[in-house]
């Protein structure tokens, strides 16, 4: 097993590369010079000196073949050649990411990993519950017009799963906050929390801080405020399980064994919980960690629909503010996350199927 | 020229066992699934020449390898005189006119894309033979001769609106168009209902005669190639164990793998005593095939010698030849 | 020629088989025998009317449209969809939006399907280094969730409706090429290509005459479910200021435009527009499906 994971993980490593070196390419597809685009046009040349410096944009792209160029003409030492052969800007990049170093805002000069500190705790909580949402619909339901197959039920869930997968989820936030926020006010539409409610901050989940200071009316608020936003992030994959939930249990109910149980006596629910589900299972948790990277996509969507102060707001705040460094981070934190995501998904599949043996 | 149509000497076909990328770099050692392992065998003009044996024996990839749609790791083979490792691509591309094939799965063998007329007339147009409505004349006699009546009324059908008897009838029109002298049929009636194999191989037998085709006959079935064969070799892992003509085979079977197979064939007769030999166990691994003989391990006669030296093929009669070293005639 | 002349020599002959149906031709009954996929090319139907009749019939332009004696107009007999905060009539603009979502569909799709498909068949077909090389590039760029990517993409290039387009196509370019490089690695193993290259066909023929051929139908199906996630990306690019431009009547920008409205309680600035993505996606999801089951090969016998 663990030498499974770690042949995995060593798979992932290219793949992960790429990914920081299409990150860093990012900025050089910006036609013109980043750092005056960023900047505005009627930036001071002081200050577009000053970002060029710190994206090290005046460095070469990939590898600095200058340097050992000059070592073999004897201008450097040759430990000095070979060193400033990797002073590119690629390199450098990705040696201060695996500092921890994320660089900083061009805008607000904050370091950039003290604002994803601040504003991932948020997306995690609404990712989180939008998930908790879609599997505690999508799963029942599933199940359910498996099991009443062609009843009307069956007819309504699979007509809803498909309007949900076509749902732009802009809109349905939008409609959500029309009709129970604007028009029935039962909900907040936009925010974490109200502004005037200091809450302490220990994991950033206020779901969690305000049980940790056991403050039940934070609590309260910090789930009203997420019900609309995770009832929007999480309608599309709450669809995609329903369907693929439906699919596997039909599939497991036509299977000998099945039929074996209920010769055998056992009754509906026995059956149903007992045999068919725990093998309908695998290719629905494996549909539920696809789900992940779309959720992670969506919450731009979402997080900017109401206002969320999270990863996605960020990253389209930072967008329109043209403040690309922040753009990257965010891109490669997202990425690198569903990445791992995924890899928890085949592992856990792996576990789970009895039928993969390690060698 | 010689009696010989196909020669084939010390031929060997080793499978490197697929790894992934980091698993090359980490082992240093390659492994190879050893799926013929040297024979020779030699097949007749005019003969028909069956190659029985286990799934996995290896008998498919010689097939293969003499149809040159894979290359061999070691050997040749010389098709009526011509060594086919010493042909370029477009030679062998044109040589190939001469040999033809016929599969297990006559639905999997036909472009799902293609109406059955243009299938079976492709090689026309392939090699500039024919075209148009002379292509289409040609295709149509030949649908006849194979059984594909009324013939007008298939040539513009798709496989799928045919029965799997017809795509096979459909199937060797195709191997036939171009007048090959070989033609390599693998199970070619692994497929069909039981009823229509009979029909099948006496179609077989008879544009033979027809066409002076010469068949090297793939099988699993030691009845079907009973029927059929001239000469026959048996495989078992890589390996040729017997071979001779169907009477020396079949009647006097010296190879203990050779007689548990036959014990196996079912007889038409419910008194008939039947001898139970069949060997232990299932087929091995071909990677790590067993050392000495490669059948000892699942050999009721086996001696001391047979797990540390492999028999060689020798004859025991003129034109029989066994690898074995106990040799037991049943 | 008629059935009957016919004198039966092999009994095993299927006469249940009727005269030559080509093979495009029974996908197409299979199709329109589903439901689902009626409901879906009825929507595309109209779609497809929208976005070709609309400029024809009507001249729209987007500039000078304004009436500020009639803004946020409920939907009443003369504004059936009520008006924006410009004034503007919200169905004329809705119809005259048709065409923005077709055309980035179709484009992008186009984009992705065309590189991506290249790129997948020269993988599948030519294999070993190459195929390592391209795969490797296309797992690199599957690894950003599609959205995120388009957005990233249209974030760097600038915002407006070609960069959109490219966006998104560059986002069906890893799916297209596992789905070609997919379809022929299992196309080449399958025997009616050894037996074609037994009969003497050389590669590039089998390529073109025997492989391509066959990977059509999944290229459809997807190319079709492609369409709707084109149009909801898109959308989406729109909503979020960085797809077409206002005033231009693309749906995802008439939503940003408006939806500050909704706390006056403007609902119909925000319901036709979201609605009309919806059923646009839902029309491609919908004939992609039955597509998908039409197609099937399991089902030709």
């Amino acid at each position: 097993m663990t030498k499974y994971i770690i042949r995995r993980l060593i798979s992932l490593l290219p793949t992960l590369l790429g990914v920081t070196l299409l990150v860093f390419m990012f900025i050089h597809l910006i036609p013109g010079d980043p750092a005056v685009v960023m900047l505005g046009e009627h930036a001071s040349a002081e200050n577009v000196k000053r970002i060029r410096q710190q994206l090290g944009l005046d460095k070469p792209l990939l590898l600095n073949f200058e340097a050992p160029a000059q070592a073999l003409r004897g201008e450097i030492g040759i430990g000095e050649g070979v060193k400033g052969l990797f002073d590119s800007q690629y390199l450098g990049f990705l040696g201060r990411l695996l500092r921890g170093d994320l660089g900083r805002s061009v805008h607000e000069k904050t370091p950039i990993a003290d604002l994803l500190k601040l504003k991932f705790p948020a997306t995690i909580e609404l990712s989180l519950l939008s998930m908790a949402f879609a599997i505690a619909v999508g799963i029942p339901a599933g199940i359910v017009s498996a099991t009443r197959r062609n009843s009307i039920f069956d007819g309504l869930s699979m007509v809803g799963s498909l309007i949900g997968v076509s749902m732009p989820i802009f809109w349905l936030g939008l409609m959500l906050i029309y009709f129970f926020g604007v028009k029935l006010g039962w909900f907040p539409t936009y925010g974490r929390l109200p502004v005037d409610l200091s809450l302490e901050r220990v994991t950033g989940l206020y779901t969690v801080d305000s049980i940790l200071a056991g403050d039940v009316r934070a609590l309260g608020l910090a789930l009203k405020h997420l019900v609309m936003p995770s009832v929007a992030l999480g309608t599309i994959p709450m669809a995609i399980i329903a369907r693929m939930t439906r699919s596997a249990m039909l599939e497991v109910l036509q299977e000998d064994y099945i039929r074996t149980a209920y010769a055998k006596g056992l009754s509906e629910r026995t059956v149903i919980i007992r045999h068919a589900l725990k093998n309908a299972f695998l290719p629905v948790i494996t549909i539920i960690g696809l789900q992940i990277g779309g959720l992670l996509a969506g919450a731009i969507m979402t997080e900017t629909v109401f206002s969320w102060p999270g990863v996605g707001k960020w990253v389209y705040d930072a967008i329109l503010a043209r403040d690309y460094p922040v753009v990257q981070v965010a891109v490669l934190v997202i990425t690198l996350l569903i990445a791992l995501v995924n890899l928890l998904v085949d592992i856990s599949y792996a576990f789970l199927n009895p039928k993969i043996r390690f060698e | 020229m010689s009696d010989n149509l196909v020669e084939v000497r010390g031929l060997k076909k080793w499978f490197p066992v697929q790894k992934g990328f980091i698993e090359r770099l980490v082992t240093r050692e390659r492994q190879f699934v050893h799926a013929v392992d040297g024979i020779d065998f030699q097949i007749r003009h005019g003969e028909v020449f069956g190659l029985a044996g286990e799934s996995g024996s290896g008998k498919t990839t010689t097939g293969r390898l003499i149809l040159r749609l894979v290359e061999p790791t070691e050997g040749s083979i010389v098709f009526d005189g011509v060594n086919l490792a010493s042909l370029g691509d477009e030679e062998m591309r044109r040589l190939r006119q001469r040999m033809q094939v016929i599969f297990q799965d006559p639905f999997a063998s036909l472009n799902p894309r293609m109406k059955i007329g243009d299938a079976i007339g492709h090689s026309l147009e392939i090699f500039k033979v024919a075209t148009g409505e002379e292509k289409r004349q040609r295709v149509l006699d030949m649908m006849e001769r194979v059984g594909l009546t009324p013939a007008r009324f298939f040539y513009d059908k798709y496989p799928h609106q045919v029965s799997g008897g017809q795509r096979q009838r459909i199937v060797l029109a195709r191997a036939l168009m171009l007048h090959p002298d070989l033609v390599v049929a693998d199970e070619p009636i692994a497929m069909a209902d039981v009823s229509v194999r009979a029909l099948l191989l006496d179609l077989m037998l008879q544009l033979k005669e027809e066409f002076n085709l010469t068949y090297l006959f793939i099988t699993h079935d030691l009845a079907t190639a009973k029927y059929i064969c001239d000469r026959i070799a048996i495989m078992y892992l890589g390996l040729i164990c017997e071979m001779g003509t169907l009477e020396q085979v079949y009647r006097h079977p010296q190879h203990p793998y050779t007689q548990a197979l036959l014990a196996a064939v079912p007889v038409p007769d419910p008194h008939a005593r039947r001898v139970k030999r069949l060997p232990k166990g299932e087929i091995p691994n071909p990677i790590n095939p067993p050392p000495g003989c490669r059948f000892h391990p699942r050999c009721p006669h086996a001696t001391a010698i047979c797990s540390v030296e492999g028999p060689s093929l020798t004859e025991v009669e003129p034109g029989h030849l066994v690898a074995c070293h106990t040799r037991f005639p049943a | 020629m008629s059935e009957t002349t016919f004198s039966p020599v092999d009994t095993s002959v299927d006469w249940a088989v009727r005269k030559h149906r080509s093979l495009w031709g029974d996908a197409w009954r299979r199709l329109t025998s589903l439901n689902t996929a009626r409901a879906g090319m009825v929507i595309i139907s109209v779609l497809l009317v929208g976005a070709l009749l609309a400029p024809v019939v009507h001249h729209y332009d987007p500039k000078t449209d304004s009436s500020l004696r009639d803004r946020l107009k409920p939907p009443s007999g003369e504004h059936i969809l009520g008006t924006d905060n410009l004034g503007r009539d919200v169905l004329v603009r809705l119809i005259h939006g048709a065409r923005y979502s077709l055309l980035v569909g179709i484009i992008s799709v186009g984009i992705g399907l065309l590189i991506g498909g290249i790129l997948g068949l020269l993988a599948g077909f030519v294999g070993r280094g190459l195929d390592n090389l391209i795969m490797r590039i296309m797992d690199i760029i599957l690894a950003f969730p599609a959205m995120l990517l388009a957005i990233a993409i249209v974030a760097v290039r600038g915002p407006g409706l070609n960069n959109t387009m490219v966006a998104v196509g560059v986002v069906f370019v890893p799916i297209f090429a596992r789905l070609a490089r997919s379809m022929v690695l299992s196309i080449r193993e399958q025997d009616y290509i050894t037996a074609a290259t037994c009969v003497g066909v050389s590669r590039f023929r089998i390529l073109f005459r025997h492989i391509l051929p066959n990977t059509l139908s999944p290229i459809i199906v997807q190319s079709t479910l492609g369409l709707g996630s084109a149009i909801l990306w898109a959308a989406g690019l729109g909503f979020l200021g960085l797809g077409q431009q206002p005033p231009k009547p693309e749906w995802g920008a008439m939503l940003s435009d408006s939806y500050k409205f909704l706390a006056k309680g403007a609902w119909w600035v925000i319901v036709p527009p979201g609605a009309a993505i919806m059923l646009a996606v839902l029309g491609f999801n919908l004939l992609g499906d039955g597509l998908r089951d039409a197609l099937d090969p399991r089902m030709q016998t």
